[in-house]
Formats: C-alpha cells, sequence, structure tokens
C-alpha cells in the first residue's frame, strides 16, 4: 500500500502532535532537556521491515516497550531502541554517568516509562483523530529481535506503520535514533480518517 | 474491564494482594484505600475515603505527576510511575531503617458499566529492597571493575617500564652484569660480551673474565673503588678502566654498580651494575682537555694584552679628557682675552703712534718705531691666532662685497714677483676668459688665502715655476651664480703623504720646514683651510715630495651680482682729510682709552669733550651740544646703550649721531647698533679707522694727492726718455731713500712701511720706473694683512731693486 503525500503529510502531522506532546511531558520530569526531530514515516509489510532492515538488524537482541491497544483499530505499538541509544537516553533522562553503566532492573523501569510516555501520546493523537478510546494493555518492557516483536499470529502481510525519530540532549552532547512500530488493522480506517482530516483542513 | 459487577464492595479483593492499591476519581476523590496502603502509610481508610488526595499528597498537582494522571482519565491509557524517575509517588517510611520507601507505580484505568465514568487504579509495589541491591551490586561490580581496569593499567605500566628499560639499555649501548660475590659466578648480559667483541658463549660467566680482560695499569685503581663499595663505605660503586677486546684494542668503561644484597655480617653477597663504553668520549675529553690547556694559555696571553690595552686607553682617555679640558681652556681664554688684549694694544700701538709725530730726538724716535713694530707684529700674530680660534668658535663671519678676482690676482702677482724672479721660477696665470669681473665674495680673507697659499708655494719653490689657474667650472649653472675653482700649482719641494692632513692643522709646520730657514706661525694653512670652508668651498692638496704640490680652492656658488659696481677703494688715507671746526664728546670710563682718541684728533681742528660714563654724557651733551658723540658701551654708572637711547630720545640731542666704540666681540653688536646709534667701531680703533667713521658724519675738506698710477698691465717698455732720467732715480734711491728704508726696517712701523712705500710709488711714477712701483705695492699690500714676514723680505729685496736698475742701465 501507498501512501499519497498528503497522506504522508498528515499522518507525520499526526505523530508529530504526539511526539511533541510526549517530549513536552518528558522534560517536565528530567533535568536534561530532550530533544526530538519530525519523524519520517513508512508504510512497510512485516517482511519488507524484517528484510530491509532500516538500521535495526534483526538478528541483534533490541530493547523494546509495547503496548497493544483495540478499539475501532487495534494492534500493536513498539518503542524500539538500538541499544546504545537506550542507554544514552536513559542516563540522559536520570542524569547518570553514561559510562560504565548497564542495564539493569531500575533503567529497564526508567526505559518502560519513557516508553509509556512517548507511545501513549502518539496513540492519543491517533484516538483524537479517530474520535474512539482504545483499550491499552500496560506497557512491557521486552529484549527480542526485531521479528519477534510481533504477535505470532501476524502475517508477514500485515502492514506496519515505521516511524524514525531522532533524539538529542543538547547539554550532554548526546543524541540517538529511535523507532516505533505500528501494526493497525485494519490500516485504511486509519488512512480514510487521515483522508477526511486533510479535506476538511 | 468491568470491575463491579455483582460485588458489594468491589474493591475489596484489593486488600488480599501485597502491594499498595487506591482507586482515585476523576476529580482526585479516593475511592478506594487497601489495607497496604494503611499499613504504609498509617492513614486509616476511613479517614482518607471522600477526601481529595493531594490535600494529603500535595506533590501530586506538580505537572509531572498531574498531567500523566489525567491522560489516564482522559485516553484512558495506563500508566507507568518508574523508580528510577519517581523513586515514589506516595512517600511513606521503609520499614526496615526509617528511610522513605521506594516505589514501582503503575496506574490503570477503569470504567464504571454503568455510567461509564473513569476512575484511575494504582498499584504500588515497594522495591526498596531491590533497588538496594541493585545499587549494591552495582557499586560493587563498579568497584571490581575499577580495580579490573587498575590492575590492567598497572600491569600494561610495569610491561611498558619493562620492555622501555630494556630499549634504554639497548640505545643506550649499556650493558648488564649481575655479580655472585662469594662465588664469583657473574652473569653477563649479551650485550657485555657484544661490547667487547664476544659471543656471549665465548666468555666464562665468572668475574674472572672482567678481571681478565682488565687493562693491568687500571687494576689497583678500580680494585680499590670496588673494594671501598663492597665494604659499604660508598653509597655506589662508579669508575672508569680499560677493557681489552677480542682484536686487542682498549675500550674505556664506565662501570657502576650496587651491592644489592649482604649478608647479616654486613658482607656483600650480590652485585649487579652496568658497563657502558665511553671510549669516545674518553678521547674526546682528552682532545677537549689538551684544546682547553691552550686555549686557557691563549686566553690568559690575551688577558694580559686586554690588560695592557685597558689600561692604555684608560690613559689615552684621560689624556684625550684633559687635552679636551685643555682645548676648552684655551678657547675660553682666547675668547675671553680676546677683548683684554686688543685694548692694552690699541693703548700701546695708539700712544706710540702719538709719540712719533712728537718725539723729535733720533735715538727715542728709532725706539718708539720698534715698539710699534714689534707691538704689530705682535698683534698681527694675535689677530691670527684671533681669527683661528673665532673660525674654530664659529665666531667669525664674513663679509661680502663686490671683488674683481682679476685685480686681487694682480697684485698677487706683484707682491711675490721679485722673490720669484730672485729664485728663478716662472709665475705664470692662467685665468679663465669667462671669469666675470664682479663677484661677490669677501675680499679680505680671499687675500688672505691667496698670500698664505701663494706665500708657501713661493716659499718653498726654489726653481722650475708656479702656476695660478683660475676656473669657472660649473659654467651652465643659473647665469647668478658660479662654481670657482682656484689652483695654485708649484715645483717645490712638495709635501709628503703623511704630512698631508697635518699641514691643515693648527700650530704644524711641514715637518721637514726648519723654521729658521721659512718661518711662519704654522698658523696660515689652518686659517685657509677654515676660510675657504666657511666660503662654502674646499681646499683640495695633490702633491708629491720633491716634485711639487698644487692646492685646489674650489668655492661653489658665487654670486654674480648683476650690476657690476667698482670696486670700493678700501684703502683710507687719514693724513688727506681736514675737518671743519667742531665738537667732540668723547665717553669712556677709562682715561687711556680717552686720552688715546684725543691723540688720534689732536691735530685736527676739533674741541674734544670728556665724559667718563653716560649719565655724565648725557649732561655734558645737553650742555654743549657737541656734532658727534664717541660712546664706549661698558661704563659705571649708565652704560652706552642706555645713554643712546636716552640722548635720542630727546628733542635737543635727537639728531647728535652716535658712534659706539666697543671691545665687544659679540657678532650681534651689528645688529643692535643701527637702532640706537648711527655707527660702530671695534676696539682696537686705529687713527685712520676714527678718521674715516668721522668723516660721516662731520663736515671736512680732502686734500687730494697726486700720485699718478701706473698701469697696472705689463712692463712698459723703457723709452729712451726714462732711460735717460734713471741715473738721478738711483742717485735718489742711494741716499735718502736708502737712509729712511734702514729705518724703516729696523722698526717695521707699518704706517712708515706705507709712507716709505707710498714714497716710492711717487718716485716710480715721477720717473717712470716700473718694477719700482711693483715692488712699492707688494710692500703696501703686506703691510696692509700685518705679514711682517713678508714686510721684512720685500724690504730686504730694495738693494736688489737698485741693483736690478743700475743693471737695466748697463745692458742698453
Amino acid at each position: 500500500m501507498e501512501l499519497t503525500s498528503e497522506q504522508e503529510d498528515t499522518l507525520k502531522e499526526l505523530l508529530n502532535i504526539g511526539i511533541g506532546k510526549a517530549v513536552s511531558t518528558l522534560n517536565t520530569m528530567v533535568q536534561s532537556h530532550v530533544q526530538m526531530s519530525i519523524p519520517t514515516i513508512k508504510i512497510l509489510t512485516l517482511d519488507q521491515l524484517i528484510n530491509e532492515k532500516y538500521n535495526l538488524e534483526d538478528d541483534k537482541i533490541l530493547s523494546t516497550v509495547q503496548i497493544s491497544f483495540d478499539g475501532t483499530i487495534s494492534g500493536l505499538a513498539g518503542l524500539i531502541f538500538p541499544a546504545e541509544s537506550a542507554l544514552k537516553l536513559v542516563d540522559a533522562i536520570t542524569g547518570q554517568n553514561p559510562l560504565n553503566s548497564e542495564f539493569d532492573e531500575m533503567k529497564i523501569g526508567a526505559l518502560t516509562e519513557v516508553g509509556n510516555i512517548l507511545l501513549n501520546s502518539v496513540m492519543g493523537s491517533i484516538s483524537n483523530v479517530l474520535k474512539d478510546h482504545f483499550t491499552y494493555s500496560i506497557p512491557q518492557y521486552i529484549e527480542n529481535t526485531v521479528g519477534q516483536l510481533f504477535k505470532p499470529n501476524t502475517t508477514s502481510e500485515e502492514i506496519i506503520l515505521l516511524v524514525e525519530a531522532r533524539f538529542t540532549v543538547e547539554k550532554l552532547k548526546i543524541d540517538g535514533n529511535l523507532y516505533m512500530v505500528f501494526e493497525i488493522g485494519p490500516f485504511e480506517i486509519l488512512v480514510e480518517t487521515v483522508d477526511q482530516l486533510y479535506k476538511e483542513a | 474491564m468491568r470491575v463491579f459487577d455483582g460485588l458489594k464492595q468491589p474493591f475489596d479483593i484489593l486488600d488480599s494482594i501485597p502491594m499498595g492499591a487506591f482507586i482515585l476519581q476523576k476529580d482526585f476523590i479516593v475511592l478506594f484505600w487497601n489495607k497496604q496502603m494503611e499499613g504504609w502509610t498509617h492513614f486509616p481508610r476511613k479517614e482518607i475515603l471522600g477526601t481529595n488526595i493531594t490535600s494529603y499528597y500535595p506533590h501530586l498537582t506538580e505537572a509531572k505527576y498531574l498531567s500523566r494522571i489525567q491522560t489516564v482519565f482522559e485516553d484512558m491509557s495506563p500508566i507507568i510511575f518508574s523508580s528510577q524517575l519517581h523513586k515514589q509517588i506516595i512517600p511513606c517510611s521503609s520499614l526496615k531503617d526509617g528511610s522513605l520507601q521506594i516505589q514501582k507505580t503503575t496506574v490503570t484505568p477503569l470504567t464504571h458499566e454503568n455510567n461509564g465514568e473513569v476512575y484511575a487504579l494504582f498499584i504500588v509495589e515497594d522495591v526498596t529492597e531491590i533497588s538496594r541491591r541493585i545499587k549494591n551490586y552495582q557499586e560493587a561490580k563498579d568497584q571490581a571493575l575499577k580495580k579490573v581496569e587498575e590492575h590492567k593499567t598497572t600491569e600494561k605500566a610495569l610491561k611498558e617500564s619493562e620492555e622501555r628499560f630494556n630499549l634504554v639499555l639497548k640505545a643506550a649501548d649499556i650493558a648488564a652484569w649481575d655479580w655472585d660475590v662469594k662465588t664469583g659466578d657473574t652473569v653477563f648480559d649479551e650485550h657485555w660480551a657484544g661490547m667487547l667483541g664476544y659471543l656471549l658463549e665465548e666468555i666464562e660467566q665468572n668475574v674472572s673474565t672482567w678481571e681478565k680482560l682488565l687493562h693491568p695499569d687500571d687494576k689497583s685503581k678500580v680494585m680499590k673503588v670496588l673494594n671501598r663499595h663492597l665494604e659499604g663505605q660508598t653509597p655506589f660503586y662508579e669508575t672508569e678502566f680499560r677493557m681489552r677486546t677480542k682484536s686487542g684494542e682498549w675500550l674505556w668503561i664506565l662501570v657502576r654498580g650496587k651491592v644489592i644484597a649482604r649478608d647479616k655480617d654486613g658482607k656483600a653477597i650480590r652485585m649487579t651494575g652496568t658497563h657502558l663504553d665511553v671510549t669516545d668520549r674518553k678521547l674526546a675529553e682528552e682532545a677537549l682537555q689538551q684544546r682547553f690547556e691552550e686555549l686557557a694559555k691563549a686566553r690568559k696571553a690575551s688577558l694580559n694584552m686586554m690588560m695592557d690595552l685597558e689600561r692604555a686607553r684608560d690613559q689615552a682617555n684621560t689624556a684625550w679628557r684633559e687635552a679636551e679640558r685643555a682645548n676648552q681652556a684655551k678657547s675660553e681664554f682666547l675668547a675671553n682675552m680676546s677683548h683684554e688684549i686688543r685694548t692694552p694694544m690699541n693703548a700701546i700701538l695708539g700712544f706710540a703712534e702719538i709719540l712719533t709725530t712728537k718725539v723729535k730726538n733720533k735715538e727715542n724716535q728709532h725706539y718708539l718705531s720698534s715698539i710699534i713694530s714689534s707691538g704689530k707684529t705682535l698683534l698681527t700674530l694675535i689677530n691670527d691666532i684671533l681669527d683661528l680660534s673665532k673660525v674654530e668658535a664659529g665666531k667669525l663671519s664674513l663679509k661680502y662685497s663686490v671683488v674683481d678676482i682679476r685685480l686681487i690676482l694682480k697684485d698677487m702677482q706683484s707682491i711675490f714677483s721679485q722673490k720669484v724672479d730672485e729664485n728663478n721660477v716662472n709665475f705664470i696665470m692662467n685665468i679663465d676668459s669667462d671669469l666675470p669681473r664682479a663677484l661677490l665674495l669677501d675680499e679680505t680673507r680671499l687675500r688672505q688665502i691667496f698670500l698664505n697659499i701663494i706665500g708657501n708655494a713661493v716659499k718653498f719653490t726654489e726653481s722650475g715655476y708656479i702656476k695660478l689657474a683660475v676656473h669657472i667650472i660649473n659654467p651652465n649653472k643659473d647665469k647668478s651664480k658660479l662654481d670657482l675653482k682656484f689652483c695654485i700649482e708649484d715645483t717645490g719641494i712638495g709635501i709628503a703623504d703623511d704630512q698631508k692632513e697635518a699641514i691643515f692643522e693648527s700650530f704644524k709646520q711641514h715637518k721637514d720646514q726648519s723654521h729658521s730657514k721659512y718661518g711662519g706661525t704654522g698658523l696660515g694653512l689652518a686659517i685657509t683651510k677654515r676660510l675657504v670652508e666657511m666660503m662654502g668651498g674646499k681646499i683640495i692638496l695633490e702633491s708629491e715630495l720633491n716634485k711639487g704640490s698644487t692646492f685646489s680652492v674650489i668655492i661653489h656658488d658665487v654670486d654674480i651680482p648683476s650690476g657690476i659696481k667698482k670696486q670700493k677703494d678700501t684703502s683710507f688715507d687719514s693724513s688727506v682729510i681736514h675737518f671743519d671746526k667742531a665738537k667732540i664728546l668723547i665717553v669712556d670710563d677709562i682715561s687711556i682709552n680717552r686720552m688715546l682718541l684725543k691723540g688720534y684728533l689732536d691735530n685736527y681742528e676739533l674741541t674734544l669733550l670728556e665724559a667718563a660714563d653716560g649719565k655724565r654724557a648725557i649732561d655734558m651733551a645737553k650742555q654743549f651740544l657737541p656734532d658727534l658723540i664717541l660712546m664706549d658701551l661698558k661704563m659705571p654708572v649708565m652704560g652706552g646703550f642706555e645713554a643712546a637711547k636716552i640722548l635720542k630720545s630727546h628733542a635737543e640731542t635727537q639728531s647728535i649721531p652716535i658712534v659706539i666704540i666697543t671691545a665687544t666681540v659679540r657678532e650681534d653688536i651689528e645688529k643692535l647698533v643701527p637702532d640706537a646709534c648711527d655707527g660702530y667701531l671695534r676696539k682696537p680703533t686705529s687713527k685712520s679707522q676714527v678718521i674715516q667713521v668721522l668723516t660721516r658724519f662731520l663736515s671736512h675738506s680732502i686734500q687730494e694727492k697726486t700720485i699718478e698710477t701706473p698701469s697696472e698691465n705689463n712692463l712698459l717698455p723703457m723709452t729712451p726718455e726714462i732711460m735717460a732720467k734713471l741715473p738721478e732715480l738711483i742717485t735718489v734711491l742711494e741716499g735718502d731713500v736708502t737712509d729712511l728704508w734702514k729705518n724703516v726696517s729696523a722698526v717695521l712701523n707699518i704706517s712708515h712701511i706705507k709712507d716709505f712705500a707710498n714714497h716710492l710709488m711717487s718716485l716710480a711714477a715721477e720717473y717712470q720706473y716700473q718694477p719700482m712701483d711693483l715692488w712699492a705695492k707688494e710692500l703696501v699690500s703686506r703691510a696692509d694683512i700685518y705679514d711682517t714676514e713678508g714686510i721684512t723680505k720685500t724690504l730686504l729685496r730694495f738693494p736688489k731693486l737698485i741693483e736690478a736698475l743700475k743693471a737695466s742701465l748697463t745692458s742698453d
């Protein structure tokens, strides 16, 4: 499935609103000011995601925070950090020395909360647009490969929305990438809504 | 989630979980508070239910809690407060040590089945213990890691140090040995053997190897040093000795070592050390030592020399300073004395001159003449010296007037012609035909220059020629100026190279110039050089010993006056002046000066008044209204200037001319005089100067002398008429004139000489005998510049003049 540039722009704006909200929430909690770039969006099949990798090596264990949601549309939203980026971000927001760090229980907790904030904000934006309340699962921290992130019954043809954004913490000279994957079904509903939004605007 | 179904107390189940749990309404009113919360917070459920939780925990209104909790109600999305980011959401004491719990809180939305109201369920986990353990673990791990890191660093450093040490040994060419003192077993390293040209296998690992290769001459010294260290008397063992290499050469070895183990009696057990090949250094040192000794010797010698030089320089400096002081003193003395010298000279000469007309006794007259002539000679010398010191002090100024160089040169020719003829020397004149008739020059000084240079040429040339040439060397220049070059070339004795500069110095005479033979003060050329320089010119000397000399005088930028004026007659004959009756007031505090002036003016029909100071002068001027006032400057009570000013400011005395007579040497007096006065005279004054000034202000008549001037040019041919009268002239010359000549020669009075010369000139005119006219003119020229030497010589030629006259008769 291809998105028109209007659809893509609208979707990007939608996601951007959610991320902006998440960042402002994050910055109320932490000492270091975190900035996020405007996200890039790709529509892929799961196969494409796994095969083309997009900087996510599938044989590598990734740090992910996931929530599942259910409503007009249902699916899975996941935040994926390359290990290095995850550590950097956590160390930045918890104010710890980024050297000698190890991914322990406490840090996992922090990362889960960060994921919780980001995913909730983005999903909140989407649910606002769809004028529907979703039911969410409690966010979970999972270490796994890209291919294993999704439910066992997810087919390789399933449409995946891949969002890539770059975060920077200027004060600590830290930056890194984060990815969000949304397995949304049926994806068409979202696209239709997005189209409508565009027409209304 | 539909949790409200069928339960009367729907949340009681939460009392049975081992975690804190409470439920908030959208308005933060507490709907439920489980037993665990009661236990942790000590707030009983009854009390807290129905109240707003922020009244117990106000921090929940902070944005970082509030905004997130609100998303639970709005989006119905579950949220997590992690322990890392929040520590705790509901502060309560930990059971163990009273510190605050660390909590992990999960908030999930609950929806009322009937009205769709949303509630937030908070599940609070106490993770204090697990946090502590993780923290401990983290710390322990960090420490362990740090230790491992440190160990790694140390190990690495050690390894590096060892490697470096080996490298250093190798790079520094240092060999090592390890000696078991008791057994003699010694570990020599590869380099130790290699240094001496051996392979390690070739040498026995025993101290005897070293002893065998040691130079026998060095053995006793080395052993002494070694034993002292072995006995513990020295902290290190260090010395130098020679060792034989495999190829039989001797190497210088620097050994350093130390006993590293001793037994309980203090006896050395083990000793280690190094060998370093210092042969090159040793040889260099020896060479250096040798060189150093040579240098030290040289240095000592040069030091002595320097000290001698220093001493000499000190002496020279001292001498120079003394000379400088002396010279300064001399200049000051001369400057100060010129006035003092001239004043008495003025008196001596003046009064002597006056006496000549009064003394009738012949013998006394003779004495008087001697006084005058000696005085004038002395004055000439003084003038020379003063001239020089004035030039040196920059006080002499040139007085430019319109001058015809041709006339001057002709005078020169006539002055020197006799002498030149005697010596059989040709006097050649070569004057550039373009030379203007009139040029602006200082005639007196120019004559002085010519007299000096030509005089020298004549003096030192006994055969050959003297050539006098005048060239315009820069004819293309602007027509108002030109450059002149005078060359005076002679074939005389010449001047040696080492004398060429010296002859221009003061008081120096030509080395071979015997004073008895040539005479002179030695100031002539010094003054000449300075005069030329003052005129903006230079004097160049080319000369070869025994061949001759050429003096070239170059004067730049000589002005050509626009309208050619007739040259002023500088000679002034006071005897022809006759003043009409007049009153003259003489003002001077020194009576001798007044008497002198009175003496000068005695023979005229003048009434002379005297005043001793300015004030008295004013009174007398008012009373007698003189026709002229001669005024001295420096006087007690009131000086001359002041008096002159006052006189000029009074109507009745305003028109009386005032002539200042002063001994001051200040050049700028000329600038001052015209304002207050009408003229000035500088002491010493001569009679003719005084009379000449008076003629400017007093009415007078001139009784012209009727002397026919002979034509200036070549000798006229002797006509038979002239020839006929010559015997008569001889009689006159040999009679009265010879007597006069003897008199004049004996006393050398300038005015007598001039009178004598004038007398001869009139005779020459009368008999039309030109050589005598030329001779007399030379005499006058010399008298004009007080050239006593020249005067004497010219006078001595008088008999020859007569002989020549006789000869001219007999030859024809």
